[in-house]
C-alpha cells in the first residue's frame, strides 16, 4: 500500500517536469568498462524510448521505465559519446528526442617489464584494468599475436625496432579499440650465460657469450687460470669453491662480466670394508658423482682385459663403470682405488685405500727409532769429521722392500733400498762414502722419509748435529808415519792433546779398511796416559811382524763419543835376529882357508866367503850388504824369506890390509830399511 | 909372493876404477848365455894369448858388479867342456837388473890385461826394493802437558737472514742462534777415575717438541778398579731378550771382577730432550734392572738378570704404530761356555717375562711369556761357523728392547771362511713366525744366502750378496685365504775404494719378490780430496720399482753434491751444496732441486787457535715441481761462528 502510494506521488511529479537525461554519475564521466547510469525525468506511458548510446548500441524500453529506473550502459571504448533517447510517440510533455553527452575515459594500460628492452631479451607485458583479463588478444607488433591470453604475456623480440603492442579487451575482440604500448627494442645485450646454474667444484660449466659480435673472445674465468682466447662457447672446471667473476672481452667493446658461484666438492668414494681378504667382493660407491660413468682403477689392473696393452702404453689400467662397482682382489697387499668422474673427463682423482689381507711383499712398520751414532738426537762434531752417522732401526712385520731417503738440511741426501725379512730388526745407516755433510759450520738437521712401504706415512723425528768451525785432527808425534820398528825396541805411541778430548783410544789393524770405515769390529784400546800409549806385551805381541800395520788414535768425551781422530798411520814391526853364518873361506882357486877364532889368516889377496843367512820370521826381502872396512863390496838380495830358512850365499872380499874387518849387515826391507842382522869377520894378511 | 901381491893390487885397482886404462887391453869378446837364475860368460882367448888348455897362459877372472855397487865381485873363470873359459854367475840374489863386468887376465904376479867393460842388461824381471833409511828422530815421544782444572769448550753459531723469497708464503725465522757449552773434567789418578761431562745446547729455531735449551749430554762417572758408577747418558746392552740398544738417561752401577759381575741400572724408558730425564727416572717411564753373574776363569760365564719397567713410547727419536703403553717384568738367565782355547763357544739363554701393551694405560694387562735360545760358535783358522735355535712365544716381550720380535722359533746357521782379506759367508735360516696370531697366518721362513767380501790390497774392497727367501704360510691359521708362497730374491754387489781422504763406493742391487715387486737400485758415492784445495763429495742414487701385478713403475733419481774449495788455506773457503731428485710414477711426477753456495772466512789462525771465529755468507736456492705446480725459494744468510 505504501509502495503504491509512493509511485503515485512520483508519477504526479514526473508529469509536470520537461525531459532531461540524468547520468549516474552525474558528471557523465566514467571509465571504459564501468557502468554508467541514465535516467529521464519525463515519461509517456504510451510511447517507447529508444536509447542510442553513441557506440552503435541501442536500448529500447517503455517510456516510463527510465523515469522510474536507471538504465545502465557499459562502454567498451573510450571516447565522448552523445547519448540520444528517442520516443516513438510522444504526446505528453516529453520531447521526442533528448541528448546527453557522456565521457568515457580510458583507464586500461599495458606495462612492460623493462624500460630498455633489447633483442632477445624477454619482455613481460602486463595488461592492467582490462575487463576480460582472462581472455585478451595480444598483438605484439612484430607479427606475433597471442589470443585468449591473460593479462601477462612474455615476449622476446628477435630484432630491434619500434613496436606497438596492442591488447584487445573484451574477450579479445579485435573490433574494439585496443590498448596500445609502443616500445623500442634496442640492439641485443651482450651477456654471459652458463650452465648448470649451480655448479660444483670440478664440474664442467658450459659458458656462453651471448650476442657477442665476434667469435674471438678473451675469457677470464676468475679462478687464477690464465686468460685465453676462445670462441663464444667454452667449458671450464673450477677446482675450488667460491664465487668467481667470469669476464669476456671483445676487442673494442666493454668487458662483460658475470658472477658464478661454485659449490664445494661433495663427491667421495665409499668402500664397503677397509680390509678384505683375497677373492672377497668389495663394493665401492662413487658418492655424488655426476656420472653417468666413472673411470675406475682398482690398483691391481686385474679387471681390465686390455691391461697389457695399457701397461705397455704407459697408461694406468683403468675401466669405465657405473658409480657403484664390485671388485675382488687376487693378491694381497695395500691397494689404492681411484675414480674419475664423468668417465675420466673430470681430472680430479678420488681415492680410497683398501687392504687385502694375505702374504704380500708389503712390510708394516711397527716401531722405528732414528738416532745418531751416539744413540741420541744431537751430536757435536768438528768440521770435516767422519765420526758421524745416523741410523734408522726398524721393527717390521713381513718380508719386503724398505726404501726411502735421508734428508739433510731439508734436501734429499741419499736413497736406500733394503730387504726387510720377517722377524728381522733392520738397521739402515747413512753412507760412509760420502759421509754426512760436515763442511759448513753450524747446525744441521737430518731425518728420513720412507717411500716404501707406500702406506707407511710415518713422520720421523728430526735429528740435529752441530759442526764446529774448526777441524779437530789429532797430530801424531811418534812413531813417525811409515816407521819401521824392531820388535825388541820399546815403542811409545804419542800424540798431541786435542780440544775436547777426555780420553784417548788407539787401535791397530792389519788392513786399512777397518780403520777407514771405523768398523765396529775394530778393537779400541784405552790409553791411560791420555796422550801416550805404551803397548803391553799382549798388544805388542799381537801386532803382526814384518807386515804393515795400521793404527789410529781417537779422542772421546766422557760418554765415549768420538771428538777427534788422527790420520791413519803405518808402521812395520820387524823381527831382528837375522843370522849370518860363515861356512867356508877359500881362495880364488877353491882352496880352503881355516877360519880362525879371532882372525882368519891368509896370503890370498881375494877371498871367497861361503856363508848362509837365516831369519826367524817371514820377510819379503832381506838385503845382505858386505863391507870390507868401510867399502861395500857386495850387496845381495834375498826374496821371499821363510821363517828359519837357510839361504846360501858367496861373496868375494879383498884381503888387502894387514888386518881388516869384513862386516855383514842384513837389512830388512821393503822401504825404509832397518838393520836386522850383523856379523863380523876379521882377516889378517899373512 | 910379490907376484901375487901385484895381482891383487891390480884387482883392487880394477875393482875401484874404470879398468884397463893403464893395462893392455884383453882382446876378446865375451859370449853371454842367459840361463835360469844364472848368467854364463865365456871367452876364448886368441892363440897369441896362449892356448887355454895348455895352461901356459895366465888365469882369467870375471869382475862384475850390479848397479849402485862401488866395488866388483871377482870370480875365476874355469875351462869348460868346449875348451872355453867360462864363469857362471848366479843371479837369484843379485840386486838390480843389470850386470856390469869385464875380464882380466893375470899373468905371473900381476894383471896382464883387461877387457872392455860390458853389460848384461835385464838379467831378471823382478824388481828390487829401494834401500833407504828412516829418520830416527821421529821416534821420540813428548812429555805430558799441563791440564787445566776444568775444561770448557764453547761454540756459538748465529745467523741473520738477509733476504728471502719464496712462493709458499712461509718464511724462515729471521735469525738463528745455536750454541754449545761443554764443561768437563776427567781425573785419573792411581786406581780411580772421576769423570764429569756436560753439554748444554741452545737451539733456535726449534720444533715444538724440542726445548730451546737442552742438556744434550751428561755423564758423572766414578770408577775405581772394577767398580763403576754412572749417572747421565748410559748405555745398557745385555742380551737380545733383555736390553738392547738402550741408550737412555739414568743411573748405572757396574762391578766387573775376575769372578764376579754385577750390573744395576735405572734408566728412563724414553729418549728425553731438554733437561728432562736426568736424575731419578719417573716410575711410569723408567726401567730398573739388575744383573749378577760369575766367571769361572775364562771358561764359563753365567749371568742372571731381573728387570722391571714401564714406557709410553714418548721418545724424541721413536716412531711407532704399536700400542704405546707398555709395562713389563722379566727374569733372564744366560751363560756362555768357552772350550778348545776359546775356539768353541756354547751359549744359552732362558727368559721369562710378564708383559703387556695397550693403547690406554688403564687397559694394560700383562701376560706371561718365555723365550729361550741355544747356540754355538766355532772359530779356528780360516773357518768360522755358528748355529743357534731360538723359541720366543707370542706373549714374551722386553720393556727394554723396543725391537723385540716375538712369536717365532727356528734355526739360523752360518758358515764362514776368512782367508786373509777374503771372506765368504753362507747362511741358512729356517724359522716360523706369527705362530699364534689370530689374524696373520703362521709363516715359515726359509732363507739361504751367501756373502762375499774381498779386500784387494789396501784400498779396494769388493762385496757381493745373493739370497733367496721363501715365505710359506699355514692357511689353516689366521684369517688369510691365499695359499701361495712368496719368494724373494736379492742380489747386490759393491765396489769400494778408499785411500786416505779419498773414497769411492759403487753399489748395485736387485730385489725381486716374485709376483709382487721388482726393485733395482744403484748408487755411486765419492769422497774426493785434491790436496788442500778441493774436496768433492757427490753421490748419485737410482731406484726403479716395478709392481709386477700391473706393470706400473716408479723411478727415482737423486743427486747430492757437497764440495769445499779452499781459496786461501786456513782462511777462505767456498762450500757448494746441490741436490736434485726426480720421482716419476704413473700417478705423479715430482722434481726437487736445491743449490747453495757459502763463502766462509775462518779467523782461527789470527788468534793462534785460542779462539776460532768464522764468518759465512750463505745462499740457498730451492725449487720443486709437483705435477704442474711449481714453487721456488731463495734465502741469504750471514752467519757467524765462534768456538774455543
Amino acid at each position: 500500500m505504501k509502495k503504491t502510494l509512493l509511485i503515485l506521488i512520483m508519477i504526479g511529479l514526473t508529469v509536470t517536469l520537461s525531459g532531461t537525461i540524468t547520468t549516474f554519475p552525474a558528471s557523465g564521466t566514467t571509465d571504459v568498462g564501468e557502468r554508467i547510469g541514465f535516467q529521464t525525468n519525463c515519461y509517456d506511458y504510451y510511447s517507447s524510448d529508444t536509447w542510442y548510446w553513441g557506440d552503435g548500441q541501442t536500448f529500447t524500453c517503455q517510456s516510463d521505465y527510465p523515469a522510474f529506473n536507471v538504465i545502465y550502459h557499459t562502454y567498451r571504448n573510450p571516447g565522448t559519446y552523445q547519448v540520444h533517447v528517442h520516443r516513438s510517440a510522444s504526446a505528453g510533455p516529453c520531447p521526442t528526442d533528448e541528448y546527453k553527452t557522456v565521457y568515457i575515459l580510458e583507464n586500461r594500460l599495458i606495462t612492460s617489464s623493462t624500460a630498455q628492452p633489447g633483442v632477445g631479451k624477454p619482455i613481460t607485458f602486463t595488461a592492467v584494468n582490462f575487463n576480460t583479463p582472462t581472455n585478451i588478444a595480444w598483438d605484439m607488433g612484430d607479427g606475433t599475436t597471442y589470443i585468449r591470453r591473460g593479462t601477462i604475456v612474455t615476449h622476446t623480440y628477435a630484432k630491434s625496432g619500434t613496436f606497438t603492442v596492442r591488447a584487445f579487451d573484451w574477450d579479445g575482440n579485435t573490433k574494439t579499440t585496443p590498448v596500445s604500448l609502443t616500445i623500442t627494442v634496442g640492439e641485443p645485450e651482450r651477456v654471459i650465460n652458463f650452465s648448470p646454474a649451480a655448479p660444483r667444484v670440478d664440474q664442467e660449466v658450459a659458458i656462453q657469450a651471448v650476442n657477442f659480435k665476434t667469435n674471438n673472445i678473451k675469457w677470464n674465468f676468475g679462478d687464477g687460470t690464465q686468460p685465453q682466447f676462445y670462441s663464444a662457447a667454452v667449458a671450464h672446471r673450477y677446482q675450488n669453491p667460491g664465487t668467481f667473476t667470469i669476464s669476456a672481452l671483445e676487442e673494442g667493446l666493454p668487458k662483460v662480466t658475470r658472477l658464478i658461484t661454485i659449490l664445494p666438492e661433495n663427491r667421495s668414494l665409499a668402500v664397503s670394508v677397509a680390509e678384505i681378504r683375497i677373492d672377497e667382493p668389495l663394493t665401492v660407491t662413487a658418492l655424488n658423482f655426476r656420472g653417468p660413468e666413472v673411470l675406475w682403477d682398482f690398483g691391481d689392473g686385474s679387471t681390465v682385459a686390455s691391461r697389457p696393452a695399457a701397461v705397455a702404453a704407459g697408461r694406468p689400467a683403468v675401466f669405465s663403470g657405473p658409480v657403484t662397482v664390485t671388485h675382488a682382489y687376487k693378491l694381497p697387499g695395500n691397494y689404492t682405488i681411484s675414480a674419475r668422474d664423468e668417465n675420466g673427463a673430470s681430472s680430479k682423482v678420488f681415492t680410497a685405500a683398501v687392504k687385502v689381507l694375505g702374504i704380500s711383499d708389503q712390510v708394516n712398520l711397527e716401531i722405528a727409532e732414528i738416532a745418531l751414532d751416539n744413540g741420541k738426537y744431537y751430536k757435536v762434531v768438528p768440521k770435516n769429521s767422519k765420526a758421524i752417522r745416523a741410523q734408522l732401526r726398524m721393527k717390521m712385520c713381513g718380508t719386503g722392500i724398505v726404501s726411502g731417503f735421508w734428508i739433510v738440511d731439508g734436501q734429499p741426501f741419499h736413497f736406500f733400498n733394503e730387504t726387510a725379512y720377517q722377524g728381522q730388526v733392520k738397521t739402515i745407516f747413512t753412507p760412509e762414502v760420502p759421509g754426512l755433510p760436515v763442511f759448513d759450520p753450524g747446525m744441521h738437521t737430518i731425518t728420513v722419509q720412507l717411500t716404501r712401504p707406500e702406506n707407511e706415512q710415518v713422520l720421523f723425528p728430526t735429528l740435529r748435529y752441530f759442526v764446529l768451525p774448526y777441524e779437530n785432527v789429532i797430530d801424531v808425534l811418534a812413531p813417525k808415519d811409515g816407521a819401521i820398528i824392531k820388535e825388541d825396541e820399546a815403542t811409545v805411541f804419542s800424540w798431541e792433546r786435542i780440544l775436547g778430548g777426555s780420553y784417548y783410544h788407539i787401535a791397530f789393524s792389519n788392513s786399512l779398511f777397518p780403520l777407514l770405515r771405523n768398523d765396529p769390529a775394530v778393537k779400541w784400546l784405552e790409553c791411560p796416559e791420555r796422550t801416550r800409549f805404551t803397548p803391553g806385551e799382549g798388544t805388542w805381541g799381537a801386532v803382526l811382524r814384518n807386515q804393515w800395520t795400521y793404527w789410529k788414535v781417537r779422542a772421546v768425551d766422557s760418554i765415549g763419543n768420538t771428538v777427534a781422530e788422527s790420520g791413519i798411520q803405518e808402521m812395520k814391526v820387524i823381527v831382528p835376529g837375522a843370522k849370518v853364518g860363515i861356512q867356508k873361506i877359500t881362495d880364488m882357486d877353491g882352496r880352503a882357508i881355516p877360519i880362525g877364532t879371532g882372525f882368519t889368516a891368509s896370503r890370498a889377496g881375494q877371498l871367497m866367503i861361503h856363508g848362509d843367512l837365516t831369519y826367524p820370521a817371514e820377510a819379503e826381502y832381506l838385503i845382505l850388504q858386505v863391507y870390507s872396512g868401510a867399502d861395500m863390496v857386495d850387496q845381495l838380495l834375498f826374496r821371499d824369506i821363510r821363517k828359519d830358512e837357510v839361504r846360501r850365499f858367496e861373496t868375494s872380499v879383498p884381503n888387502r890390509d894387514r888386518e881388516s874387518v869384513v862386516t855383514f849387515q842384513v837389512l830388512k826391507s821393503s822401504s825404509p830399511s832397518v838393520l836386522v842382522g850383523y856379523e863380523e869377520l876379521k882377516l889378517k894378511k899373512d | 909372493m910379490v907376484k901375487k901381491f901385484a895381482f891383487f893390487a891390480a884387482a883392487l885397482l880394477l875393482a875401484r876404477s874404470i879398468p884397463g886404462q893403464a893395462l893392455q887391453q884383453l882382446n876378446t869378446l865375451p859370449r853371454v848365455e842367459r840361463l835360469a837364475d844364472q848368467v854364463v860368460i865365456r871367452i876364448t882367448p886368441r892363440s897369441g894369448q896362449g892356448p887355454v888348455a895348455a895352461g901356459r897362459c895366465g888365469a882369467y877372472f870375471i869382475n862384475y858388479r850390479t848397479e849402485g855397487m862401488p866395488g866388483y865381485q871377482v870370480r875365476k873363470m874355469q875351462v869348460d867342456a868346449s875348451g872355453s873359459l867360462a864363469c857362471r854367475i848366479p843371479t837369484a840374489n843379485l840386486y838390480g837388473k843389470n850386470i856390469e863386468y869385464y875380464v882380466s887376465e893375470q899373468k905371473g904376479d900381476g894383471v896382464a890385461a883387461v877387457s872392455l867393460t860390458h853389460t848384461v842388461a835385464g838379467f831378471t824381471q823382478k824388481e828390487s826394493p829401494e834401500i833407504y833409511f828412516q829418520d830416527d828422530n821421529a821416534l821420540s815421544a813428548p812429555k805430558p802437558k799441563w791440564e787445566p782444572p776444568v775444561n770448557v769448550n764453547a761454540s756459538l753459531s748465529t745467523s741473520t737472514k738477509l733476504d728471502e723469497k719464496n712462493d709458499s708464503g712461509y718464511y724462515q725465522q729471521n735469525y738463528t742462534a745455536n750454541g754449545n757449552l761443554r764443561i768437563y773434567k776427567n781425573i785419573v789418578k792411581n786406581n780411580y777415575q772421576l769423570d764429569f761431562d756436560t753439554n748444554f745446547v741452545h737451539i733456535d729455531p726449534y720444533e715444538s717438541i724440542e726445548n730451546r735449551i737442552n742438556l744434550s749430554s751428561m755423564m758423572l762417572r766414578f770408577k775405581r778398579g772394577g767398580l763403576q758408577i754412572e749417572a747421565g747418558d748410559v748405555a745398557v746392552n745385555e742380551t737380545e731378550f733383555t736390553t738392547s740398544y738402550l741408550n737412555r738417561r739414568g743411573l748405572r752401577l757396574e762391578y766387573v771382577g775376575n769372578s764376579l759381575y754385577l750390573n744395576s741400572f735405572y734408566t728412563n724408558s724414553q729418549q728425553k730432550t731438554g733437561f728432562d730425564g736426568f736424575g731419578i727416572p719417573a716410575s711410569d717411564a723408567g726401567i730398573f734392572g739388575a744383573v749378577a753373574g760369575m766367571n769361572l776363569k775364562s771358561t764359563l760365564k753365567i749371568r742372571g738378570m731381573f728387570m722391571t719397567g714401564q714406557d709410553n713410547l714418548d721418545s724424541k727419536t721413536v716412531s711407532y704404530n704399536e700400542n704405546p703403553f707398555r709395562k713389563g717384568d722379566m727374569f733372564s738367565l744366560w751363560s756362555e761356555l768357552s772350550l778348545l782355547q776359546n775356539r768353541l763357544q756354547l751359549a744359552g739363554e732362558f727368559s721369562s717375562s710378564n708383559y703387556g701393551a695397550a693403547a690406554e694405560k688403564a687397559l694394560l694387562q700383562k701376560e706371561n711369556g718365555t723365550a729361550w735360545k741355544a747356540g754355538l760358535k766355532y772359530n779356528h783358522g780360516i773357518l768360522s761357523l755358528g748355529a743357534d735355535y731360538e723359541s720366543i712365544d707370542d706373549h714374551f716381550n722386553s720393556i727394554a728392547n723396543l725391537f723385540m720380535q716375538n712369536d717365532r722359533e727356528g734355526l739360523s746357521t752360518n758358515l764362514g771362511l776368512n782367508i786373509k782379506s777374503f771372506s765368504w759367508n753362507v747362511s741358512y735360516i729356517d724359522k716360523k713366525t706369527c705362530m699364534h696370531s689370530l689374524i696373520q697366518d703362521a709363516l715359515r721362513q726359509k732363507r739361504a744366502g751367501t756373502t762375499i767380501n774381498w779386500g784387494i790390497g789396501n784400498h779396494f774392497r769388493i762385496g757381493a750378496d745373493i739370497s733367496r727367501d721363501n715365505l710359506d704360510y699355514d692357511s689353516s691359521t689366521g684369517l688369510q685365504t691365499s695359499s701361495s708362497d712368496m719368494n724373494t730374491y736379492n742380489y747386490s754387489a759393491s765396489l769400494g775404494y778408499m785411500a786416505g781422504a779419498n773414497g769411492v763406493n759403487v753399489s748395485v742391487g736387485k730385489t725381486e719378490s716374485v709376483n709382487f715387486t721388482s726393485n733395482v737400485n744403484a748408487s755411486l758415492g765419492l769422497n774426493l780430496r785434491f790436496g788442500d784445495f778441493l774436496s768433492l763429495n757427490p753421490t748419485l742414487s737410482y731406484q726403479e720399482n716395478e709392481t709386477l701385478s700391473d706393470g706400473s713403475k716408479s723411478t727415482i733419481y737423486n743427486f747430492y753434491f757437497n764440495s769445499e774449495i779452499t781459496l786461501v788455506p786456513e782462511y777462505f773457503t767456498i762450500t757448494l751444496t746441490s741436490s736434485y731428485m726426480s720421482n716419476e710414477s704413473s700417478l705423479n711426477q715430482s722434481t726437487n732441486w736445491s743449490a747453495g753456495c757459502n763463502l766462509n772466512f775462518f779467523a782461527a789462525r789470527l788468534f793462534k787457535d785460542k779462539i776460532r771465529p768464522s764468518l759465512s755468507l750463505k745462499s740457498a736456492f730451492q725449487g720443486a715441481k709437483y705435477g704442474d705446480v711449481k714453487s721456488d725459494s731463495s734465502i741469504f744468510h750471514l752467519q757467524a761462528d765462534i768456538a774455543f
